[in-house]
């Protein structure tokens, strides 16, 4: 499971402990070095999260599998690419299993496919289930409080884009709205997620 | 309103992956000249990464991590940007095959990709990814220097050799090929296509146009005997011309660069063929590509 360690308290390599305390920051920079038991590591930590999130997206068991394998190769062959100073290695990783599942969504045009398996499903985020770390749940808490800062439109163009991998022209379609609009509204509707969440780089 | 005005209303839906890949671009032509917009796009990015929070996670299969275990221990890394030479050099003796699949046909690789798979197949990071590193301020998520499990397969093959009717001493020749390959595979205008074989496997041909280059990767190909051996061809409106020869893979994957050039028109066939091969097709394909 995963843990959120806040940055003031992340260990360094000189106090890590057995028991997931590494940060994932660290591990990423010994897999870096070619360090397969730092991958392992990483993988046990936050596996979970990538596959939750790939399969809310791609909604389908196995391919949702596939994606989360071809992005922990891309996490092993890409590790080198990544730099602490720029953001968090959890974003690091969220964000590129993120785009790897959209990457799907948009080549297997067969979408139809997804659309029919996914019916008008509700894309509110899923928010309670699972029993999960106390960490997790506080994040849980702040990203549903967050959305309920937004807009009735805002809401709904950020979740279909995000949750649904939808493109803008399609969130558009879906939600009747001119493109433009969709566009504007992915913005501002960010811009106050970011402010609820107290993200600033 | 201006077109960078315009382009910078595109940070909320970059960061949530909801551009075209003509406008994604775009934007990131823009991100290179305004620390502004890259700023915004790395916030946005990181609350979109909280956003994932609220997916419920999912436990993955316990052969998940076997597997992936497995498949590093062969695949080769990018380097660290000082030292080219590591990565590639501790994944060369691999002692174990590399663990291929399949071509991902639905998926095309991106160009950052492709220089992606460049950089693993010459061991090199500084072709194409130099200029996005020393420009970009803080882009490395948005662009991810990504290889494909069809790159892995290219550069897996590469290290390991895993060869189809050229003798696996001959590694001028193995080099050639892979070198060939890499470069259809990162070539811009690359693409895929992948056809079920005659009597079973999976045939995927990975073409490019510009290059007027091909490639035929198989999956689970039956092996021959001694007196046939698989022949490639070009196939157009005026008949058969002959691409090369090569056996089946004792298992898992056989793949060959195709001799000649690929005309526009052309399609690609496999047939048996007896050894030594033929100036024309003696039996019909057990497969056909590349018609659209």
């Amino acid at each position: 499971m995963l843990m959120l360690v806040p940055s003031v308290t992340r260990p360094t390599k000189d106090d890590q402990s057995e028991g997931g305390a590494v940060s994932k920051e660290d591990l990423l920079a010994r897999i870096a070095q070619a360090d397969q038991a730092a991958f392992g590591l990483l993988y046990d930590d936050i596996a979970p999260r990538v596959l939750g999130l790939i399969r809310r997206l791609l909604v389908d068991h196995a391919q949702s599998e596939e994606v989360a394998q071809e992005v922990f190769l891309e996490i092993w062959q890409t590790a080198s690419r990544f730099d602490p100073a720029k953001g968090a290695a959890t974003t690091w990783i969220l964000t590129m299993a993120h785009r790897r599942a959209v990457d799907r969504i948009r080549a297997s045009q067969s979408s139809r496919d997804r659309d029919t398996k996914v019916g008008i499903r509700d894309f509110a985020p899923e928010y309670d289930h699972v029993a999960e770390s106390a960490e997790v749940t506080i994040e849980h808490e702040r990203v549903k409080k967050a959305m309920t800062q937004l807009t009735e439109l805002q809401r709904q163009a950020v979740s279909l884009a995000y949750y649904g991998g939808y493109s803008h022209s399609e969130v558009a379609a879906l939600l009747s709205v001119p493109i433009g609009t969709v566009k504007t509204r992915l913005r501002d509707g960010m811009i106050r997620l970011r402010d609820e969440l107290g993200v600033s780089s | 309103m201006t077109d960078r005005d315009e382009l910078h209303q595109l940070t909320g839906a970059y960061a949530l992956n909801a551009l075209t890949p003509s406008e994604r671009a775009a934007f990131e032509e823009y991100l290179e000249q305004s620390d502004d917009a890259a700023r915004e796009v790395d916030e946005m990015t990181e609350t979109a990464a909280l956003l994932a929070f609220s997916a419920t996670p999912v436990e993955p299969p316990a052969d998940m991590r076997a597997r992936l275990m497995a498949a590093i221990a062969t695949t080769p890394q990018l380097a660290a940007p000082a030292s080219p030479d590591v990565a590639v050099g501790a994944a060369s003796t691999p002692s174990t095959p590399p663990v291929l699949r399949a071509v991902p046909h639905d998926a095309e690789p991106t160009a950052t990709q492709r220089r992606a798979i460049d950089d693993v197949a010459n061991g090199n990071t500084t072709n194409g990814t130099g200029t996005a590193a020393a420009t970009a301020r803080s882009r490395w998520f948005s662009k991810p220097v990504m290889v494909l499990a069809g790159a892995a397969a290219a550069a897996g093959l590469f290290f390991g050799g895993s060869l189809l009717g050229i003798s696996i001493s001959d590694t001028s020749e193995v080099e050639n090929q892979a070198a060939s390959l890499a470069e259809i595979t990162a070539a811009d205008d690359v693409q895929r296509q992948v056809a079920e074989v005659a009597g079973g496997g999976t045939a995927t041909l990975v073409f490019s146009p510009e290059l007027d280059r091909s490639a035929v990767l198989i999956d689970g190909l039956p092996a021959l005997g001694s007196d046939q051996i698989y022949e490639l061809w070009y196939i157009d409106d005026d008949g058969a011309r002959p691409a090369g020869t090569f056996n089946a893979a004792e298992s898992g994957q056989t793949w060959r660069v195709l001799d000649g050039d690929m005309a526009e028109d052309d399609v690609i066939g496999i047939t048996v063929e007896p050894a030594g091969g033929s100036e024309a097709p003696t039996t019909d394909p057990i497969v056909v590509l590349g018609d659209a």
